[in-house]
């Protein structure tokens, strides 16, 4: 539990440098909603990562059990 | 116009208007009674070319505010807010505010009122209430919930909601391990002041359709997991503790049914009504009834009552009579005082005057006058001193209230109206008196 935080706190500031960096012309000057548009697109970066996780997570699953019928790790050969 | 209310619809918003009209929308959340029905007007009234139609929205009897509300009444309407957006989405449509003064309690029951707040969806955008949304709904039912209850009184003063960076100060340690505040309140406070005088590229960051329903879904989820419970106030258990005996409190039901069958008022307003107990002598005859106590806690178990008794006709508000809610707003015309929405055909005033007087050194002078101010008719529980009750708030008092009397009172009231009936309660010292306004 405490890894999947962590690792959502990282996710978090890795994304946060991505954005904060590249930083161009549109001057959003003494205003809150440049702030909240940002945390908003981070939120659902966050989100949409998780849902397509959830998604794709039977799929996931799927490969790595095939993966290990076709590799099984104590085969007599 | 007329004493009726209209809104004039723009050029500009005449693609939105529409696509509101023709695509299912309006008719939809019209049925579900989650937006307000509206008449279109007829278009000769006007020959300017960027005035697009005329409507006229349906009536709203009482306009009530969200620093009235108690707990369960912001949480529903924070509720209604997102149900209307998700519905919206699913027409390819989205709403552009996120204001709390955009719901208003219709048949007791939260209705959106701003008919004009829809736009059409583009997918790639953000949802531009978000910040709204978090000021006016999110924000103060955490306050509410996690640190105290009164705090929703801040929306007095912060007309806009509670800026973010004050209710993440305010907030208790804890929330911040709870993800959705953590992202919603604490993390989007942080971004506001980070990029607020620093220059940000709008055009480039998209946020897709499931992404956004994402967002909604967890602020829907944050706001479903706060919760309060209504105890622990001094008024929390009132009705528990009063001095009326069996026959007084029947006696009392029975004049109050008394003088509405022979008034027949067509609204009520019961000043310190705590849970509604009398209120709802009027709400069940179908008067509509409003129920105003200083005590958040009193507010919110009336509330709880009137939804499981699915009550239409009764709201209960919290309105603190020695300092009710004032004109707000710019030049201060967009919220309006208690008294500028009135006056009530009648008004209740039950076991009440001995907090005015005593409690809050107020003449009866200046009680009566203002009284006259909010009603045609006033029922007024006159409470002597030999009661128990005021005994109790003489108690820590000195007693500099030799005017506090049955004659004074009279004569005092006498003034301002025309006292039509006066009873003595049965096994009690009190006296019900139904009173006229002289005009």
């Amino acid at each position: 539990m405490t890894i999947l935080k962590m690792s959502f706190f990282t996710k978090l500031l890795m994304v946060f440098a991505i954005y904060v960096l590249p930083v161009r012309n549109v001057d959003a000057y003494l205003d809150p909603g440049s702030g909240s548009y940002i945390i908003q697109v981070l939120i659902a970066l966050c989100i949409g990562s998780i849902i397509t996780i959830k998604i794709y997570w039977k799929k996931i699953k799927d490969f790595i059990k095939s993966y290990f019928k076709k590799n099984p790790p104590n085969s007599a050969k | 116009m007329n004493g009726s209310l209209y809104r004039q619809i723009n050029a500009v918003y005449k693609e939105n208007y529409d696509h509101l009209m023709t695509s299912g929308l309006y008719g939809r959340l019209v049925e579900e009674n989650l937006l307000i029905p509206h008449v279109e007007g007829d278009k000769d009234l006007s020959e300017q070319t960027e005035i697009y139609k005329i409507i006229h929205p349906e009536f709203i009897l009482f306009i009530s505010y969200p620093y009235e509300w108690c707990f369960s009444q912001l949480k529903n309407a924070a509720l209604t807010t997102l149900k209307i957006q998700k519905i919206a989405l699913d027409y390819g449509m989205t709403l552009k505010d996120a204001s709390a003064y955009n719901i208003q309690f219709i048949d007791n029951k939260p209705v959106l009122i701003d008919t004009l707040s829809f736009e059409k969806y583009q997918e790639g955008k953000p949802w531009i209430a978000y910040r709204q949304f978090c000021q006016h709904f999110l924000a103060p039912l955490a306050l509410m919930s996690l640190t105290d209850v009164r705090l929703s009184q801040l929306l007095r003063v912060y007309i806009d909601g509670i800026p973010l960076d004050l209710a993440s100060k305010l907030m208790p340690k804890n929330s911040w391990l709870k993800v959705s505040l953590l992202s919603h309140i604490h993390l989007h406070a942080k971004s506001q002041k980070h990029f607020a005088d620093r220059p940000v590229n709008i055009k480039k960051q998209k946020i897709s359709k499931l992404s956004l329903l994402g967002i909604i879904n967890s602020l829907e989820k944050a706001i479903k997991k706060l919760n309060w419970s209504p105890k622990g106030t001094e008024w929390a258990d009132y009705y528990e503790d009063t001095n009326y005996s069996r026959d007084a409190l029947e006696h009392k039901k029975a004049l109050l049914n008394e003088y509405l069958e022979i008034i027949k008022p067509k609204t009520v307003w019961d000043l310190g009504a705590n849970t509604g107990l009398f209120s709802r002598l009027a709400s069940s005859k179908g008067i509509q009834t409003i129920s105003f106590d200083v005590d958040p806690a009193a507010v919110e178990k009336n509330y709880i009552e009137c939804a499981w008794r699915k009550e239409t006709h009764l709201l209960p508000l919290i309105i603190d009579l020695t300092n009710p809610s004032s004109s707000l707003g710019w030049a201060n015309e967009e919220r309006i005082s208690l008294i500028e929405r009135g006056p009530a055909d009648m008004i209740f005033a039950l076991a009440l005057i001995h907090h005015l007087a005593i409690s809050n050194n107020l003449p009866f002078n200046n009680i009566a006058s203002y009284f006259s101010k909010l009603c045609k008719y006033l029922v007024i529980e006159f409470v002597p001193k030999e009661d128990s009750k005021v005994q109790k708030l003489l108690l820590t008092r000195e007693d500099i209230f030799q005017n506090y009397t049955k004659q004074v009172f009279e004569k005092a009231f006498e003034r301002f109206f025309s006292i039509e009936s006066n009873d003595r309660l049965k096994d009690s010292e009190r006296v019900l008196y139904l009173m006229r306004t002289l005009l």
